[in-house]
Formats: C-alpha cells, structure tokens, sequence
C-alpha cells in the first residue's frame, strides 16, 4: 500500500483520535486556569501563609517533569488506594502543572495594571471582587491573553504524554497503535504530528486575532 | 464658614510611616459641613498621603480619623481592629476622590467610568445611571463625550469627568488631591472652575493644591503643611496674606511673587523640600 493510501485507511482513527484529544485538552484547560487564577489570587494575599504556601506549590511542581506527575497520579496513587482513570489522571496532573504556568501568567497580568486604576474603584466603594471583576482583570486580560495562548497551546501538546500510560484514545494513541500493526513508524507518527499542527494553528490564530480585536477596542 | 456645624472630619494626632521614613506627624484638623479646606505645601510634605488617609486609601499608624462618624484608627493604637469591609464601603461611598493623575479606567467610555460606582455599589439602575452620567457631563461641559475612551480627551476633559465620577455616588465631601497640578498650564482653568462651582454649591471639600490664588479665592481655611507636620491653620486670607509662621512665609515666598510676602531673613533656614 501507498503511504497515501495508508494514511486514508487510518483516517478515521486518527479523526476520533483528534477529538479526544480536543476533549482531552479541554477537561485539563478547565481545571488549569480555574486552580491558575486560584494561585495567583493567593500569591497576591495578604496573608504571608497562603503567598508562601502558593510560592513553594509553584516551584515544587515546575521542578518536576510532568512524566513523573502523570506516573504518580496514575500508579503511585493507585498503589495508596486512589485510583484514578488514565482520562481523569491526565486532567489531575495537566491541571496541577499547568495551573502553576497559568497562575504566573495571571499574576503577572493582574500586576500589570496600574495601581491607581485599584485605588480609584476603592475610592467609590467598589468590594474586592468587584474591583477585580470591572476594573482589573478587563486591563489585566490583554497582558494575559498572548502568553495564556502559549500556554495553552503546551498544554495540548502535552496531552499526547498519555500513550505512556495507554487508555486513552487520543492521537499519539491512534498513532502508536496504527504503528505497531503496520510496523511503519515513520508514516504513523508524522501524521499524527500533521494532526497536532491544525489544531495548534488554530489556536494560536483564532487567540491572537480576539487579542488584536481585544486591544483594538480598549 | 464653621457656624456651629459639625465636624465632618476630625483627625487627632495622626501620624505614619514608611518603613522608617515618617510621613505625616501628629496631624489634628476638623473639617466642619459645608468647609472648604485648602491642604498647601511643598512637595513631599505630606499632603497626598493625609489626603488618602481621609479615605483609608491609605492606612496610617498613628491616631485617630472620624469621617461621616465613622471612626478609624492608627494600626498602632492599642485596641486596633482592622477597619470592616462594611465601615471602609460606607465611609468611600459618601467620601468623593478625584486624583492628580485622573486614574479614569481606560477600558471603559465616559459615561461608564461615571455610572460604575453607582451600579456597582448602590444598585442604581442601568437607566438612571445613564441619566445621572449625562446630567453630571452636561453640568461640566463635555455631555458630548459620553461614549469617547478617555484616552481621546485632554488631561483637562479626563479631570473633568474624574470629577464626574465622583459626584455621581452624591458624595457629602470630596477630596482633590493636587487635582490640577498634571496639566497642561491652558486646561488648569477648566478644572479649577468646575471645582469653584462646586465650592459655592456647599460641596465640603478638601483640597491639596498648588494653586495659591486660587486657595485663597475659594478656600475657607488654608492649612499649611511641611516637613509631614501641619505648621499653620487658619482662614484663608489670613494664612495667605499675613502668615504667622516662618516656614509658611518661606513656602509662600518660594510660590508667591515675592512682593506679596513680608520678607524674613530666616526664611532660608527652615526651607527645604520635605
């Protein structure tokens, strides 16, 4: 058979493989950028406790290959009695580690803006929240958009680490299994590298063209 | 102007630091309903800071602060209680503040910056808001640029909305804090008269400012700060034309056409900027 040919065969595991992994990527998103934005919140605390519980959970996690996290959250756990799903343990571990990157980009976007804007919402009374909700983090979003995209865009790369724990049907998953039937690696694993690509094109372009429409507006 | 009313402000012996640069020292001054207070001195005297203190924008170490009868104190006081989030929303809701820089939020047109604190903090409708916004730019002039950014007005138009801003939570006393003094020298006169009209509706108001001439024509009471100390209190024709105390008359001197001020030879020996 022609690589071509080949490559139609296994198309269709390659497509469910995409979505999965779209799924994949979602599910660790969500739970990064809401543990993210927790981070930062508690490394700008008042109390010195919750900053510095926040400064060391950053550095120990960033110090840490995310294989090794994966592998713990899905066998160290399970042998402790916590047994977690391949699905659910890529999430937990993609969520934990990239919470850590997000929550700096948050920081450093919330940082950003400038004092006085926080000083006069509390000169009208606005609460806290309120402050953050309408003043801060709408100025704060265009330094956190480009690097959030980036951020983002790692992170969908890094769902593909699964295939070292299997049971799960994303691309590098498709990929491995379409190899090891056809013993052509070489034609496998660049496809599967030709379906990462669109996806983290679009990404990349659909965040940067909101970014510019984004600071078009303000 | 001080007929009997109350106090609306009344500080005693307020003082904070910086680490261990002081920056206001024993500071006492009451500001009765109705008063406009004029805060002069040279830069770095305080004024800013005793300003923010007023709202609790900035926390001080020392003393005690009543606004609106609400009473806060120095962190170092015994028996201190950070103030309730409840007790800093009543005091900035009916405590007005209008910035040297302006701080407009650049995301937000005109007419949003001005309904915010309304909606946001006394649940006053969309429609009513808007309303409240454009009779507020109407009265300084600018109803015109209720849908621009701010970043498209002149630092005088941004000041004059900043204003704006202020009024529109109803506030019973409004602080300037150098309101004028980032402008160009042509847009000084566009703020100082919306202040001033302010001023003759009864507005209480205190005020740092540069501005001597106009201190005098529309303050009551001139309080002269420096070196973080107030060194002069008194009406304001009086502190400005015939001050009582040296480093008074050294700071005028510095400000004033010479002429206007007795000359003293020890004026050089307490000037300095602070």
């Amino acid at each position: 058979m022609s690589t071509l040919r080949l490559w139609g065969h296994y198309l269709p595991a390659f497509l469910r493989g995409t979505a999965v992994t779209l799924e994949l990527t979602g599910a660790c998103l969500v739970v990064a950028l809401a543990l993210g934005f927790l981070t930062a919140l508690c490394r700008m605390a008042r109390s010195r406790l919750l900053r510095n519980l926040a400064a060391i959970y950053i550095e120990v996690l960033r110090a840490t290959p995310v294989i090794v996290l994966l592998f713990i959250a899905y066998f160290s756990l399970a042998e402790v009695g916590i047994v977690l799903p391949p699905f659910l343990s890529v999430v937990v571990t993609l969520g934990v580690f990239y919470a850590t990157l997000f929550g700096e980009v948050f920081r450093g976007g919330i940082e950003s803006v400038h004092r006085g804007q926080r000083e006069a919402a509390q000169a009208l009374g606005l609460t806290a929240p309120a402050i953050m909700r309408r003043v801060v983090l709408p100025q704060a979003l265009l330094a956190i958009l480009p690097p959030a995209a980036n951020t983002a865009a790692d992170l969908l790369k890094d769902t593909s680490l699964v295939v070292t724990i299997g049971g799960v049907s994303e691309i590098m998953y498709q990929a491995y299994a379409a190899a090891s039937a056809t013993f052509l690696p070489m034609t496998m694993f660049v496809l599967a590298a030709l379906f990462y690509f669109p996806i983290y094109y679009l990404l990349s372009t659909v965040l940067r063209r909101w970014e510019v429409r984004y600071a078009e507006r303000h | 102007m001080q007929n009997g009313t109350e106090s609306v402000v009344e500080v005693r012996g307020l003082g904070k630091r910086f680490g261990r640069n002081r920056v206001l020292e024993d500071i006492d001054l009451d500001v009765h309903a109705g008063e406009v207070v004029a805060v002069i001195g040279p830069s770095g005297a305080g004024k800013s800071t005793f300003l923010r203190c007023v709202n609790y924008l900035q926390p001080f170490d020392r003393g005690r602060l009543r606004v609106l009868r609400h009473e806060l104190q120095g962190t170092e006081e015994p028996g201190y209680r950070r103030p309730a989030p409840a007790t800093l929303t009543a005091i900035r809701t009916r405590v007005g503040m209008v910035f040297q820089t302006f701080n407009l939020f650049p995301h937000l047109t005109v007419q949003e910056n001005i309904t915010l604190g309304p909606t946001e903090t006394k649940g006053m409708p969309r429609g009513e808001a808007d309303d409240l916004a454009l009779r507020l730019l109407a009265r300084v002039g600018l109803q015109d640029k209720a849908k621009a950014y701010p970043r498209r007005l002149s630092g005088g138009q941004q000041q004059r909305v900043a204003i704006c801003r202020a009024l529109a939570m109803q506030p019973e006393i409004m602080l300037f804090d150098e309101p004028t003094s980032m402008l160009d020298p042509e847009l000084v006169g566009e703020v100082l008269a919306v202040i001033r009209e302010l001023a003759d509706d009864g507005m209480t108001m205190l005020l740092a400012t540069h501005e001597m001439s106009f201190a005098r024509d529309v303050a009551d009471t001139v309080v002269v700060m420096a070196e973080r100390r107030i060194v002069e209190t008194g009406p304001a024709r009086e502190v400005l034309t015939a001050p009582r105390t040296r480093r008074t008359r050294a700071f005028l001197h510095r400000v004033l056409d010479h002429a206007a001020v007795p000359d003293d030879e020890d004026d050089s020996a307490d000037a300095g900027e602070g």
